[in-house]
C-alpha cells in the first residue's frame, strides 16, 4: 500500500502540468472551467501530497535518509559513455515540503479567484492565462521537491524561473506616470536576469559535480565515499588559490540558491517583483519559489557539511555570513518602506536569511523548521495585504466612479500613507494579518516564535559548547539575527498601525469593504496554521526534529536565548505602536521615523542604493560595451551582413511569432468550439435528459450529433488537430494506461 | 525461380491497368473531341482485360520480387472490387463532365491508375511496398478530387483532401520506420515472425507506438473516426462519380491494407490492437450516424453514413481471433466490403442521376422524386435499406455475418453498440426516403436517366439484392479469399 | 559510433516540428513543407536503424529513396493543387477555405 502510493510520487507534479496544458488548450476561453481545472489539478497533488506526509511521519524510519529515501526511477538517458537516469523520490524532507507547498499552493490558487475579480464586472482580461501560469509553477515547485537528482531539480528550478518571470510581467502593458518607478514588464525582466546569475553559477557547480563524480543522483552525491573523495580532492583556481572540490562546489550551487532566495547581493530582484499580481507575491515571492534557494541548501546539507573549517572549508561561514548580513540589512530597509507590499518583500529577504544562516551554523532542524512556519505566515501575510489592497483599490473605484475628473492613476493602493483605520472596514483581514504578523514578529507562542527562537538557540548554543563552525562565526550570527528580530517587530507593529488603525487618511481607504469568501477564506486558513504549526516544534517535543534531524543533535532550550528574543519582539511591538500606533497618522503627516533618523532613513528608503550601484557598475558599463559593439557593427566591418543576418532573424522571429499566434489560435478555437459543445451538450443532458422518456433521448441523440457537428469546422488544421491529438491520447492509453489495466 | 514471362502473366492485371491508362491519356492527346466519348469505353475495355486477368491467377499462391508482391486469394480478391468498383464509377461518370470541365480523358486515365494503386496494396507484402501503394493511391485521389479546376469546392476539397493526407501518411511512415526498427526487417511475414519470437515485454512499445501510427495512417483511407474528418468535405467537393469510388474503392483498399498488415505483421499485438479498434470502431460507427442526422447535403450524408458503415466493418476486425473467428471474421469483412460496394455505388448513381437533372445535391431536392421518377425513387429505397441493414440486401447479410462473428467471441456490447447504431441511422435514411416519397415536388419535371447510370443502377440493384437472396456463392467466395 | 537513440532523438524531435508546422502554418504551402520534415524525419529513422541493426540488407536504404520519390510526387501534386487554389481564390491560406464544413 504505502510502497505503491510512494510509486506514484511523479503523479504530484503532474496534476498541475497537467492543469496546465488542460487550460492553455481547452478550457482557455471559459473563467469557470480554468479556475476548475487548476483547482483541482492543484487538489489532487495537495491530497496526494498529504496522504504521503502523514504516511511517513507515521513511520519515519522507513523514510530516513541514507537508505530510507524511497527512488522512483522514472526513466534513464543513455549519454554516450554513461546512463542518467531521472526519477523522483521520497524522504522525510521531501515530505515536509510537500506538507507546505501543495497546501499553501491551494489557498493561494481559492483566493486567486476572488483577487483576479472572477464574477465581477471587471475581471482580469487574462485571467484564464494567470491559472494556467500558477499552475505550471505549482508543478514545477512539486516537481523540484521530489526531484531525485539535481538535474530535474534544475530543470524545475527553470520552469519556476520561467513562470516568476511571466507572473512578475503578468500586467506588462501597465505603466506608471512616474518614469523611475519600475514598471512590471521590467521587473520580470530584471526578475529574470537576476537569478539567472544565480543559476548560472549553479550550473557551473552542477557541471563541475557532474564531471567529478559522473552522477548527479543524490543518492550517488551524498553517499559517505563521494563526499569524502569531494573532501580530499583539491581544486586549483586563479586567484583563489586551491580548495576542497567540495568547498567550490558548494559555494556555486550556493550561488543559486543565492539568486533564487533573494540573497545579497542578488536580492535586488525581489521587492521589484511585487509588482506582480498579490497572489503571485504572496505564493511565487515569499511562500514557496524563493524557499527553493532554502531546500536546495537543506537537500545539499552533506555536500556542505564535507569539508570542515579547518580543513579549509569555508563554504558553510560564507552561507552563514550572507544569510546572517542579508537578514539584518534587509530588515533595517523595511523600516523604511512605505509600500504594504514592499515592507513584505524586505522581511520576506529578512526571513530567508535567516534560514540561510541557520543553514550556515548547521541549524538543519531550526531552519527547516523556519521554512514551514514562514511560508503559511508569510503567505498570510501578503495575501491580507492583498485583500487590503484590493479593498481600497475598489473604494477608489467607487469614488472614482462617483466624480469623473478624479486623477486616475495618480493614487497608489499599495502605499501604506493612503491607508489607515481598515480595522473597522476589514475586520477579518485585519484580524488575520495580526496572527501573521505576530507570527513573524516573533510573539509566543505563534508560530514564528519557537522556528526563530531555535535558531537564535542554536547559535547561542554553537558559540557557547562546541566550536565545530568556529567560534566567531556562531557568535556574529546569533549577534546579527538577535538585532534583526527587534527590527522585525518594530516594522512589522509599524505595518499593522499605519494599515489598520487611526483614522482612514483618504477616501479611498474611507470606502474600503471586505473582501469576498474566497479571498477571506484562505486568509483564516493560514491563519490558523500560522497559530499552531509552532507547536509542533517546541523545544520540549519538537517533531520537526524527529521527522527531518535524525542525523542531527537535538538543540537544547536555552531560557536566556528565549526570554531575550521574547522581551526583544515584544519591545520592538511595543515601540512600533508607540511609534505609530497610540497617536496614528494623520494624512500628510510625515514619519516620525524620518524625523529621527534623518539622512539614514533616505539610504535605507533608497536601499541603501545598492540598485544604483549595480546600474553604476554592472548595468551602464554593459549598456556601453553593447553601444560600442553596435557602433563597430553598424559602422565598420560587417555592416551588411550583420544587417542581412539581423533581418533574416527578425523575419524568422516574425514568423515564429505568427506560428505561435496561429498554434494558440487554432487550438485554443477549436478547443473551445469544442468545450462550449460539450458544455451545451452537457446542458442539454440536464435539461432534457431528467424526463427520461423517449423523447429525451432522441433529443440527446440529435444534440449529440448537432454538437459533434461544429467539430467539423470545415478547417482542415482542426481536423489533423483532432487526429493528432486522438492519436497521443490512443498512445498513451496503449502505453501507459492498458499495461496497468492487464 | 519464375521466368520473365511467367513473371509478366502474373502482374498482368497491373501492367494491363497502366497501358489502359497510358492509351487512354495518349488517346485523350490525339482523338479530336467529337471523339472523345470513345475514352470511357476503351478504359472498360481495359478495365474488362484486367478482370479477366484476375481471374485467370484465382487459386494462385505466389511471392515475386523477394517477397515484396504477394498473389494470393485474397489479393485477387480485391482486384476484383478494384476493377468493379473502377468499371462502374467509369460508367457512372460518362456524361457527368459535361459543361463542368474540357478536361475529360484524363479522368478515367487516373482513375485506371487509382485502380491500379489498390491492385497493388492488395499485393503488398512488404512495409516499402505498402507505403508506395498507398501513396500512389492517394497522390490520384487528391488530384482526382480537386479535378474540377473551376469549381471552388472541389479544388478546396482537393487541397483539404491533400494535406490530411499527406500528413497522415507521413505519420504512417514514421510507424513503418518504427515497426523496421523494432524487426529489421520491411517484409510482413517477417516481421510478424520477429515479433513472434521476441516475448520480452521490454520490446513490446516500440510496436505499439507502430501500430497507433499506422492505424492513423490506415484509419485515413477507411475513414475511420477521429481520422475521418477528411471525408465529408472532401466528398461535397470531389466530383460525384469520385466521391463514389472514394466510399467503395479507397474504403475496400484501406481495409485490405489493413488487414494485411494487422494479421500478417502484428497478429500477436492483437490484445493491443483489439482495444484500440474496438475503441475507434464505436467512435467511428456513433460519430457518423449522430453527424448524418443534420446534413442537408446528400453527398454528406452518404459520406457520414459511409463513416458509420466503415466503423461496422470494424468490427469484424476486432472480432479477428486466430483460434475461433480467424478466417470467419476476415470473410465476413470481404462479404461486407463486396456488398457494400454495389449498394453504396448504387446510391451515388442516383445521386449523380438527381444532380445531373436538378443541378444541385440538397436533399430538399429529393422532394417528390417518386413522382419525377418512380425508378430512381424505388431504387434508392433499396439502396437505403441495405445501407440500414435490413433484409433482403446485400449489406444486412454483411452486418450479420459480422455480427455473428462478434457473437462467437461474446463481444455482445459491441453487437448492442452497432445496433442501436443501426435504429439511429434509420433516422436520416428515412427523413430523405419521406421527402421522395410523400413530399411533393417543387417541380414536376420528370427526370430522364441516361443509358450508362440505367445500366450502373441496374447492376448495383440486381447484386444489392442477389448477395442477399442468393448469398450462399458470395458467402464461399468470401470464405475462399479470407486467406493471409 | 554514434549511438542509435541520438539518431532517433534527433528524428522525433525533426517530427514533432513537422506536426507543429502541419497544424501551426496558415499558409498551404507552409503545412507542405511540415510534411516534408516528417517524411524526412522517417528517411532518418530508416538509415539509422538500418545502420545499426540490418547494414547487410538494404531494404532500410532503398526505402528510404522510395519515400523521397514519392515526396517529390507527393509535393508535385500538392503545389499544383495550391496553383489551382490561388488561381481561383488568390489565396493560399487554408482558413479561408471552409465553404465545406459541417
Amino acid at each position: 500500500m504505502r510502497e505503491a502510493l510512494f510509486n506514484l510520487t511523479w503523479l504530484i507534479p503532474l496534476f498541475p502540468l497537467l492543469a496546465f496544458a488542460l487550460i492553455i488548450l481547452w478550457t482557455h476561453p471559459s473563467r469557470k472551467w480554468s479556475t476548475w481545472v487548476a483547482w483541482i489539478g492543484i487538489g489532487l497533488a495537495w491530497l496526494l501530497g498529504w496522504t504521503m506526509f502523514f504516511l511517513s511521519w507515521g513511520d519515519i524510519h522507513h523514510l530516513t535518509p541514507p537508505e530510507g529515501n524511497h527512488p522512483v526511477p522514472l526513466w534513464a538517458l543513455p549519454t554516450g559513455g554513461s546512463v542518467l537516469k531521472i526519477g523522483f523520490q521520497i524522504d522525510t524532507l521531501t515530505a515536509l515540503m510537500l506538507f507546505m507547498v501543495p497546501f499553501v499552493c491551494l489557498m493561494i490558487f481559492v483566493y486567486s479567484k476572488g483577487y483576479m475579480g472572477y464574477g465581477t464586472e471587471h475581471p482580469d482580461p487574462r485571467y484564464s492565462r494567470f491559472f494556467a501560469y500558477i499552475s505550471l509553477f505549482a508543478c514545477g515547485m512539486l516537481g523540484l521537491v521530489v526531484s531525485d537528482n539535481l538535474l530535474t531539480l534544475f530543470i524545475f528550478w527553470e520552469i519556476m524561473g520561467l513562470c516568476s518571470y511571466l507572473l512578475i510581467g503578468f500586467w506588462y502593458d501597465k505603466s506608471y506616470p512616474d518614469p523611475n518607478r519600475i514598471t512590471p514588464r521590467q521587473a520580470g525582466l530584471k526578475a529574470f536576469l537576476t537569478t539567472r546569475v544565480g543559476d548560472v553559477i549553479m550550473l557551473i557547480g552542477l557541471l563541475l559535480l557532474y564531471s567529478q563524480v559522473g552522477s548527479l543522483s543524490f543518492k550517488d552525491v551524498f553517499s559517505q565515499e563521494t563526499l569524502h573523495m569531494l573532501a580530499e580532492q583539491e581544486l586549483w583556481m586563479p586567484i583563489f588559490g586551491t580548495a576542497p572540490v567540495a568547498t567550490v562546489i558548494a559555494i556555486l550551487i550556493f550561488g543559486g540558491a543565492v539568486g533564487k532566495s533573494a540573497q545579497f547581493p542578488l536580492h535586488v530582484w525581489l521587492p521589484d517583483a511585487m509588482e506582480g499580481p498579490t497572489p503571485v507575491s504572496a505564493l511565487i515571492h515569499a511562500a514557496t519559489m524563493v524557499s527553493a534557494g532554502v531546500y536546495l541548501v537543506a537537500r545539499c546539507f552533506p555536500l556542505f557539511m564535507a569539508v570542515p573549517l579547518d580543513h579549509g572549508g569555508v563554504q558553510l561561514a560564507v552561507v552563514a555570513f550572507i544569510g546572517a548580513f542579508t537578514a539584518l540589512a534587509a530588515s533595517t530597509i523595511a523600516l523604511a518602506q512605505n509600500d504594504v507590499k514592499r515592507v513584505l518583500a524586505y522581511s520576506t529577504i529578512s526571513q530567508l536569511g535567516y534560514m540561510i544562516a541557520a543553514l550556515g551554523i548547521g541549524a538543519y532542524v531550526a531552519a527547516v523548521f523556519h521554512l514551514i512556519t514562514h511560508a503559511f505566515f508569510k503567505a498570510l501575510l501578503f495575501l491580507g495585504s492583498g485583500s487590503v489592497i484590493h479593498g481600497v483599490e475598489h473604494g477608489h473605484h467607487k469614488i472614482a466612479h462617483g466624480h469623473h475628473d478624479h486623477e486616475e492613476g495618480h493614487f497608489d493602493p499599495n502605499d501604506m500613507m493612503n491607508m489607515g483605520g481598515l480595522m473597522n472596514k476589514m475586520p477579518r483581514t485585519a484580524w488575520t494579518f495580526i496572527i501573521g504578523g505576530g507570527a513573524l514578529a516573533g510573539i509566543v507562542p505563534l508560530a514564528g516564535f519557537w522556528s526563530k527562537d531555535e535558531i537564535l538557540a542554536h547559535a547561542w548554543h554553537e558559540f557557547q559548547h562546541t566550536q565545530h563552525f568556529g567560534t566567531f562565526w556562531p557568535l556574529f550570527v546569533w549577534l546579527l539575527l538577535t538585532v534583526a528580530a527587534a527590527l522585525t517587530a518594530f516594522y512589522t507593529a509599524r505595518q499593522i498601525c499605519l494599515t489598520f488603525l487611526g483614522e482612514p487618511r483618504t477616501e479611498a481607504a474611507r470606502h474600503a469593504h471586505e473582501s469576498p469568501p474566497s479571498m477571506t477564506w484562505p486568509l483564516m486558513i493560514l491563519a490558523f496554521f500560522a497559530v499552531i504549526l509552532g507547536l509542533f516544534g517546541t523545544p520540549w517535543a519538537n517533531q520537526y526534529h524527529e521527522l527531518v534531524g535524525e542525523a542531527f543533535a537535538a538543540t537544547p532550550f536555552d531560557p536566556f536565548v528565549a526570554g531575550l528574543s521574547t522581551v526583544l519582539a515584544v519591545g520592538g511591538a511595543v515601540c512600533g505602536w508607540l511609534v505609530y500606533g497610540r497617536a496614528p497618522l494623520r494624512a500628510g503627516q510625515v514619519d516620525p521615523l524620518k524625523r529621527w533618523l534623518g539622512p539614514v532613513h533616505g539610504v535605507l528608503e533608497n536601499k541603501y542604493y545598492v540598485d544604483e550601484l549595480y546600474r553604476l557598475i554592472v548595468i551602464r558599463p554593459v549598456l556601453r560595451l553593447a553601444e560600442l559593439c553596435a557602433k563597430f557593427d553598424y559602422d565598420w566591418v560587417i555592416n551588411r551582413l550583420v544587417n542581412t543576418i539581423g533581418q533574416l532573424s527578425i523575419r524568422t522571429a516574425e514568423r515564429l511569432g505568427g506560428l505561435d499566434l496561429a498554434v494558440v489560435d487554432g487550438t485554443v478555437n477549436l478547443v473551445g468550439r469544442a468545450a462550449r459543445g460539450l458544455s451545451t451538450l452537457s446542458n442539454t443532458v440536464d435539461l432534457k435528459g431528467v424526463d427520461g422518456a423517449v423523447n429525451g433521448i432522441g433529443h440527446v441523440v440529435k444534440a449529440g450529433g448537432r454538437q459533434m457537428r461544429t467539430l467539423q469546422s470545415g478547417w482542415v488544421q482542426d481536423y489533423l488537430l483532432l487526429a493528432v491529438t486522438m492519436a497521443i491520447i490512443l498512445l498513451g492509453f496503449m502505453l501507459l494506461v492498458l499495461p496497468i489495466l492487464r | 525461380m519464375l521466368i520473365a514471362s511467367q513473371i509478366l502473366g502474373l502482374i498482368a492485371p497491373q501492367w494491363i491497368l497502366l497501358v489502359a491508362a497510358m492509351l487512354v491519356l495518349a488517346l485523350d492527346l490525339t482523338l479530336g473531341e467529337e471523339r472523345e466519348g470513345w475514352l470511357p469505353y476503351i478504359a472498360l475495355l481495359g478495365l474488362g482485360a484486367a478482370l479477366v486477368a484476375s481471374l485467370s491467377l484465382w487459386n494462385r499462391q505466389v511471392a515475386l520480387f523477394e517477397g515484396l508482391f504477394l498473389i494470393d486469394r485474397f489479393a485477387v480478391f480485391f482486384q476484383i472490387i478494384a476493377v468493379l468498383a473502377t468499371g462502374l464509377v467509369i460508367l457512372a461518370s460518362i456524361g457527368y463532365f459535361e459543361g463542368k470541365t474540357p478536361y475529360k480523358g484524363q479522368f478515367y486515365a487516373l482513375l485506371l491508375v487509382t485502380a491500379l494503386a489498390i491492385t497493388l496494396l492488395a499485393s503488398a507484402a512488404d512495409l516499402v511496398m505498402v507505403f508506395i501503394s498507398i501513396e500512389v493511391l492517394s497522390v490520384t485521389s487528391y488530384t482526382l478530387t480537386g479535378y474540377l479546376i473551376a469549381d471552388r469546392k472541389s479544388t478546396e476539397a482537393g487541397l483539404k483532401f491533400f494535406l490530411y493526407g499527406a500528413a497522415a501518411s507521413a505519420i504512417m511512415l514514421y510507424g513503418m520506420t518504427l515497426l523496421y526498427g523494432a524487426t529489421g526487417s520491411t517484409n510482413l511475414a517477417e516481421i510478424g515472425r520477429t515479433l513472434s519470437l521476441a516475448s520480452g515485454e521490454g520490446s513490446r512499445w516500440l510496436p505499439i507506438a507502430a501500430i497507433v501510427m499506422l492505424l492513423v495512417g490506415f484509419g485515413f483511407k477507411v475513414s475511420a473516426a477521429p481520422f475521418h474528418q477528411w471525408a465529408p468535405d472532401v466528398y461535397e467537393g470531389a466530383p460525384t462519380p469520385f466521391a463514389a469510388f472514394l466510399s467503395v474503392g479507397s474504403k475496400a483498399a484501406g481495409f485490405a491494407i489493413l488487414l494485411r498488415v494487422f494479421l500478417t505483421a502484428l497478429p500477436d499485438f492483437r490484445v493491443d490492437w483489439f482495444a484500440l479498434v474496438t475503441t475507434l470502431s464505436i467512435a467511428t460507427m456513433t460519430l457518423g450516424n449522430l453527424i448524418a442526422i443534420f446534413q442537408e447535403n446528400i453527398k454528406r450524408m452518404l459520406a457520414y453514413s459511409s463513416i458509420a458503415q466503415a466503423g461496422y466493418i470494424l468490427i469484424g476486425l476486432a472480432c479477428w481471433d486466430p483460434q475461433a473467428t480467424g478466417r470467419e471474421s476476415i470473410s465476413a469483412i470481404l462479404f461486407y466490403l463486396l456488398a457494400y460496394l454495389f449498394t453504396n455505388l448504387g446510391a451515388f448513381t442516383v445521386v449523380i442521376a438527381v444532380e445531373r437533372a436538378v443541378g444541385t445535391n440538397e436533399i430538399s431536392d429529393y422532394a417528390g422524386l417518386i413522382r419525377r421518377n418512380p425508378w430512381l425513387a424505388a431504387a434508392l429505397f433499396v439502396f437505403f435499406l441495405s445501407l440500414v441493414g435490413i433484409p433482403p440486401t446485400g449489406v444486412f447479410v454483411g452486418k450479420l455475418l459480422i455480427f455473428a462473428a462478434a457473437v462467437r467471441l461474446e463481444y455482445y456490447a459491441l453487437v448492442i453498440v452497432a445496433l442501436i447504431n443501426g435504429v439511429i441511422s434509420l433516422y436520416y435514411y428515412y427523413g430523405v426516403l419521406r421527402r421522395v416519397f410523400f413530399l411533393a415536388p417543387r417541380d414536376e419535371a420528370p427526370i430522364a436517366v441516361s443509358t450508362p447510370l440505367r445500366v450502373v443502377l441496374a447492376v448495383t440493384l440486381i447484386m444489392t439484392l442477389g448477395t442477399a437472396i442468393f448469398a450462399q456463392p458470395f458467402i464461399r467466395l468470401a470464405l475462399t479469399s479470407a486467406v493471409l | 559510433m554514434v549511438p542509435l537513440s541520438w539518431y532517433l532523438m534527433v528524428s522525433a524531435a525533426l517530427f514533432c516540428l513537422g506536426i507543429f508546422g502541419v497544424l501551426a502554418r496558415r499558409n498551404a504551402v507552409a503545412i507542405l513543407m511540415g510534411t516534408e520534415l516528417m517524411l524526412n524525419a522517417a528517411n532518418i529513422n530508416l538509415v539509422a536503424f538500418w545502420r545499426h541493426l540490418r547494414p547487410d540488407v538494404m531494404s532500410g536504404q532503398v526505402f528510404t529513396l522510395m519515400v523521397f520519390v514519392v515526396a517529390a510526387a507527393e509535393a508535385a501534386v500538392g503545389l499544383a493543387l495550391c496553383i489551382a487554389i490561388y488561381s481561383s481564390r488568390g489565396t493560399v491560406v487554408v482558413e479561408d477555405m471552409d465553404l465545406l464544413k459541417g
